[in-house]
């Protein structure tokens, strides 16, 4: 059985595209560095037929990390309960360790969900009733979430909060876990103009479960979108570097939703986490002389 | 309701509906414009990769046209992606748009019936019977559709349809779609009365010999011996084709 710790290293974000090449070159060393994966219960849960012994086959070759997209849990409706259920019994039959959620909302009164990550505005009302409701989520999970920041495009009138104390207030009213996206951190400092740095000082260490890596999209200068669909670019590997100096490594993951390349193309930016890790680690590590 | 919700009210309705609906007070519009972009053409595109028959025929601008409306008037009430298609077939029923071809909402079903059956969940336990059936031996065996499938009645040929086939006649058409356990979905088209014996097959256990019986009943100007024969014959060319499966026990 998967345990939390079993989620570690350098990971990737499941796209079905992936499978077969994944099927194919599992245990072979271009996979090497290949730790665990993450995948998204909206498009898991209920699959029958293929997707079922595709999703056995993951269970059995790799650590899961279930990252949602659908809870909204800053969303205006009722949280749904009976999907809870679903993600709960979800996360028991696969003996997946770790649930995490993003800091947005994507439903709406009107018509139910949109389908899409939006942002909260940033106020003191907004972060109890998020907080509320990620304590619900975790009482009927029975089990801690994390939240994950999210990227973002318009900055809402209302906000009362910069981002990061949006944030942090969220962590301690609702007392969850962190799920740190460094690509989002990124696009956010472009798109609204703060610096990454100083926002990743303020982030709880503690709280970290584990990180996201992206590439994104320059729309112009100051607009970033993240499409997950390009390279990493340097920025935000320096991003994550200074990340693991400051906060300590955590596992990290690479997604990549759009103009996939092949599996061996996507592996050099696991593997250039892993390398940071290691280095990072190896810069921490106290020596045995030192500690004794 | 909560201030800040009264702006995401008015920040999705204008998602949903630009056209009705303005930015909420204060936005960036340029910026308002990348979510709306980003929001619908998700939307769209899980919607559209199910109907490439129907986004052909109607063409992108107007298949478009009906995904945005489907967007602001329908309840999507399932987190699930799968589902999305699903909302689409059923806000079609609703339409009765004298732009769009009659058979639209019938062949949107057709479409999605595929990726629905690909996903379904089996709760059937796997065919314990390998057998192979050449002759009358079936008769005396209990047969079942397999695990997952329907039957479909549709008004239109719609299986025919294509860009170049766009118009169809007006026809009773009978389809059985079905999954094999190798996971592919495989459609047959059926005469009524083969429609008719599977539909015996889906609400009652009975051998072939017991379902041709009771089939030729309803057909009293065709000899019971001919029902039974040509019966048979279907039913071994449906095992063979692993639409129907049997029971390892004969009956009595």
């Amino acid at each position: 059985m998967a345990q939390l710790t079993d989620i570690r290293g350098a990971g990737l974000g499941l796209k079905r595209e992936l499978l077969p090449q994944l099927m194919q070159q599992h245990g072979q060393p271009p996979l090497g560095q290949l730790q665990f994966l993450e995948i998204a219960p909206e498009n898991w849960i209920q699959a029958g037929g293929k997707y079922a012994a595709e999703l056995d086959w993951l269970v059995a070759h790799y650590p899961i990390a279930c990252h949602g997209l659908c809870l909204s849990l800053g969303g205006p409706d009722p949280l749904n309960v009976g999907f809870l259920h679903q993600v709960k019994q979800f996360l028991a039959d696969f003996e997946i360790p770790l649930y995490t959620e993003h800091l947005s909302y994507c439903s709406d009164i009107a018509n139910g969900y949109i389908y899409d990550l939006l942002p909260i505005p940033f106020t003191e009302e907004a972060v109890k009733y998020v907080a509320q409701r990620i304590r619900q989520t975790q009482d009927i999970l029975q089990r801690r979430i994390a939240v994950e920041n999210a990227s973002f495009y318009v900055a809402a009138p209302l906000s009362e909060m910069d981002e990061i104390s949006f944030i942090n207030a969220v962590l301690a009213e609702a007392d969850c876990d962190l799920h740190l996206d460094i690509n989002n951190v990124y696009v956010n400092s472009v798109n609204f103009g703060f610096d990454p740095y100083a926002f990743l000082d303020q982030i709880p260490a503690q709280r970290i479960v584990y990180g996201h890596m992206a590439g994104h999209l320059q729309v112009e200068a100051n607009l970033l979108v993240d499409t997950h669909g390009e390279a990493i670019i340097d920025p935000v590997w320096q991003l994550l570097t200074y990340a693991y100096t400051k906060l300590g490594v955590f596992p990290t993951l690479l997604e990549r939703d759009s103009h996939i390349p092949p599996l061996p193309v996507l592996m050099q930016e696991v593997d250039r986490i892993a390398t940071l890790q290691q280095q990072a680690q190896a810069i921490h590590t106290p020596t045995l002389d030192k500690v004794a | 309701m909560l201030t800040f919700q009264a702006y995401q009210a008015a920040f999705t309705a204008h998602l949903r509906q630009p056209s009705l609906h303005a930015k909420p007070a204060g936005v960036d519009a340029k910026r308002m414009r990348v979510y709306r972009e980003i929001v619908f053409n998700n939307f769209e595109a899980s919607v559209s990769a199910c109907f490439p028959v129907l986004r052909d025929i109607l063409g992108s601008r107007r298949f478009s046209k009906l995904v945005r409306q489907c967007f602001f008037s329908q309840q999507f009430n399932s987190p699930l992606f799968k589902d999305i298609p699903g909302h689409f077939v059923t806000f079609l029923r609703t339409q009765i748009a004298a732009d769009l071809p009659a058979y639209t909402a019938q062949l949107a079903h057709y479409e999605w019936i595929e990726l629905l059956l690909g996903q379904q969940v089996d709760n059937t336990p796997p065919d314990s019977t390998v057998e192979q059936f050449t002759g009358p031996t079936l008769l005396h065996h209990v047969v079942q559709l397999c695990g997952v499938h329907q039957l479909l009645h549709y008004d239109y040929a719609v299986h025919l349809l294509s860009k170049k086939q766009n118009t169809v006649e007006t026809i009773p058409t009978f389809l059985l779609v079905y999954r094999t356990p190798v996971y592919k979905v495989c459609f047959i088209q059926l005469n009524a009365i083969t429609y008719q014996l599977l539909q015996q097959l889906q609400t009652q256990t009975a051998t072939s010999h017991q379902h041709l019986l009771q089939l030729a009943q309803t057909i009293p100007h065709l000899p019971t011996e001919a029902v039974i024969e040509f019966g048979l014959e279907t039913l071994l060319s449906l095992h063979q084709q692993q639409a129907i499966t049997t029971d390892s026990l004969r009956s009595k």
